[in-house]
């Protein structure tokens, strides 16, 4: 509110009342916005001042927003949380390059598609987080395993999408492009790929949500370090106002992270959006 | 009839490269090019998964977290078709809700799990509701969607045929939105199975989750990959539950099934 008339003090004064008034009426948005959850908050509380709530399982809203704070300036959940982030941004991100890679490979050779489409079919409807005790076996714990059942959990959706994404791009783009000489190469990176883009990084970001619960996942079951052990020990404890906390910033975490994403999809979708506008 | 039979040709086409994988896996495993601590040959894990289907318990298993995860998923697909029709129709109820489900959404629900284990316990009750809660939000966004999208002249038409109030709701918009809960629940579906097995994996109380978990712990690794053959089996199993629901309670609406086959 304060920035948007500091922006413009030297514009006529009607002008900014009129941007007063949509400060105004942006403020009482978020009010709006905010108000279910903030009656949440407080009937959380209140059930938990009226000693409805068990004090010893369920602690009380402030309680846990005081844990928050303590977490916060205390800062040791941030070594944890970056751990996590990175195992699960690194398996994504090579589930995507080779995800993709394969896809596209799919949708133009007949032999890679005969190959490998029985088998990524097969593991599609597999649940990723059944493969934690077998990587355990095979890598140890630590970051090799749960970046690898990330890996796995983000490629094999990938392939799909990108293949489908791949598969429908209207023909006569092709064609258009092949008539005026392009190699299959050339048609491969400038038409098709772009084509698929918008529906493979849809598949990115659902890739993205399921990284950050495999990886929590894993580290639940067995883990050194990374926020979902961080959690877990502190339920183990009967640290519940803590453990709650935790599970808050894991939350805001994961909502920077999509917001981030969104950012990055956006720049990327620059063009198809300045054709959708055009047209 | 040649359409059957190129089909046939075409699965079992399919199978080569699974057939392949078994025998380059028992090839590896024999020759002792890997450590069998690591993976066993292939036949030894299908002989464990055969001991183990015969002593039940697999199939225990295998119907412990079924019904855990389908549960689970009738509780709230029933809870997020009330409150995503809600949202399509009244106002105040889209004012509550949207942010409570733009908050729900993304968020890694499977944090909670300490939480419900000692609300709930270790047994069936603490996944069945995480389950819920997980898959809750995926469907009252689909339902508020689908429902909000509806064809309006189906309301409209049924309208002017004087259908009003709860005999409208019930006939036609109901009727209308289901096929917005199951596109729900596809997308909940995976996260609901992935839930369960964490769910038991971490909280023990019995499943195939704690079968793997349990093999994993007494470096069992036919048990484990036997296991694994079973879930594979389990995630066959959901997705035509899912299917067979969906023609049970929508015969009229064949379109995604025709667009899958």
């Amino acid at each position: 509110m304060t920035s948007m008339t500091t922006v413009a003090p030297g514009k006529s004064s009607s002008l900014s009342a009129k941007g007063g008034r949509r400060a105004g009426r942006l403020v009482i948005g978020v009010l709006k916005y905010v108000a279910p959850l903030a009656i949440l908050a407080l009937l959380w509380q209140s059930l938990s001042w009226l000693g409805v709530l068990n004090p010893k399982t369920v602690p009380s809203f402030f309680s846990v927003v005081a844990a928050v704070v303590d977490l916060v300036a205390e800062g040791e959940i941030f070594r944890h949380l970056i751990v996590t982030i990175y195992r699960a941004e690194l398996g994504l991100a090579l589930g995507v390059v080779l995800g993709v890679g394969l896809g596209l490979a799919m949708a133009r050779l007949r032999s890679v598609y005969h190959v490998s489409y029985p088998l990524v079919a097969l593991t599609y409807t597999l649940p990723k987080t059944a493969l934690i005790p077998i990587v355990f076996l095979w890598l140890g714990v630590g970051d090799a395993s749960s970046v690898f059942v990330v890996f796995i959990g983000a490629f094999v959706p990938i392939v799909i999408t990108t293949f489908h994404g791949a598969e429908s791009v209207q023909e006569n783009l092709v064609w258009s492009a092949r008539s005026m000489g392009a190699s299959s190469q050339r048609v491969l990176w400038t038409v098709i790929f772009p084509a698929a883009l918008p529906q493979i990084l849809n598949g990115v970001r659902i890739a993205q949500a399921f990284s950050i619960v495999i990886v929590i996942s894993a580290e639940m079951v067995a883990s050194y370090v990374g926020v979902g052990r961080f959690i877990f020990v502190f339920g183990e404890a009967g640290n519940y106002d803590y453990m709650f906390a935790a599970i808050s910033i894991v939350i805001a975490a994961a909502f920077v992270l999509d917001r981030l994403f969104l950012l990055l999809k956006g720049r990327l979708l620059r063009w198809a959006e300045t054709e959708g506008a055009s047209r | 009839m040649s359409s059957a039979m190129s089909l046939v040709v075409r699965r079992l086409g399919g199978l080569l490269p699974i057939l392949a994988v078994i025998v380059i896996w028992e090839t590896v495993s024999r020759l002792g090019l890997v450590s069998p601590v690591l993976l066993p040959p292939f036949t030894v894990v299908m002989e464990r998964f055969v001991s183990l289907t015969a002593s039940g318990e697999i199939l225990g298993a295998l119907w412990v977290t079924t019904y855990r995860s389908f549960l689970g998923l009738i509780v709230a697909a029933v809870v997020g078709m009330v409150v995503g029709l809600a949202m399509a129709r009244f106002s105040w109820a889209r004012w509550f809700f949207n942010p409570i489900v733009a908050v729900g959404f993304p968020l890694p629900t499977i944090t909670l799990l300490p939480a419900f284990t000692i609300w709930f316990g270790t047994g069936d009750q603490s996944k069945i509701w995480l389950v819920a809660l997980t898959c809750f939000f995926p469907i009252a966004v689909s339902t508020f969607e689908g429902a909000r999208a509806m064809n309006r002249q189906l309301v409209w038409s049924a309208q002017s045929m004087g259908s009003r109030g709860p005999s409208l709701f019930l006939r036609v918009i109901l009727p209308a939105s289901v096929p917005f809960v199951f596109s729900g629940i596809r997308v909940a579906l995976p996260l609901a199975v992935i839930v369960t097995f964490v769910a038991e994996m971490v909280g023990g109380g019995g499943g195939l989750g704690y079968l793997l978990i349990y093999g994993y712990r007494f470096l069992q690794t036919p048990t484990v990959l036997a296991a694994l053959i079973a879930v594979l089996v389990f995630g066959v199993i959901l997705d035509q539950l899912l299917l067979w629901s969906r023609r049970l309670l929508l015969p009229w609406d064949v379109g995604e099934q025709t667009a899958r086959g």
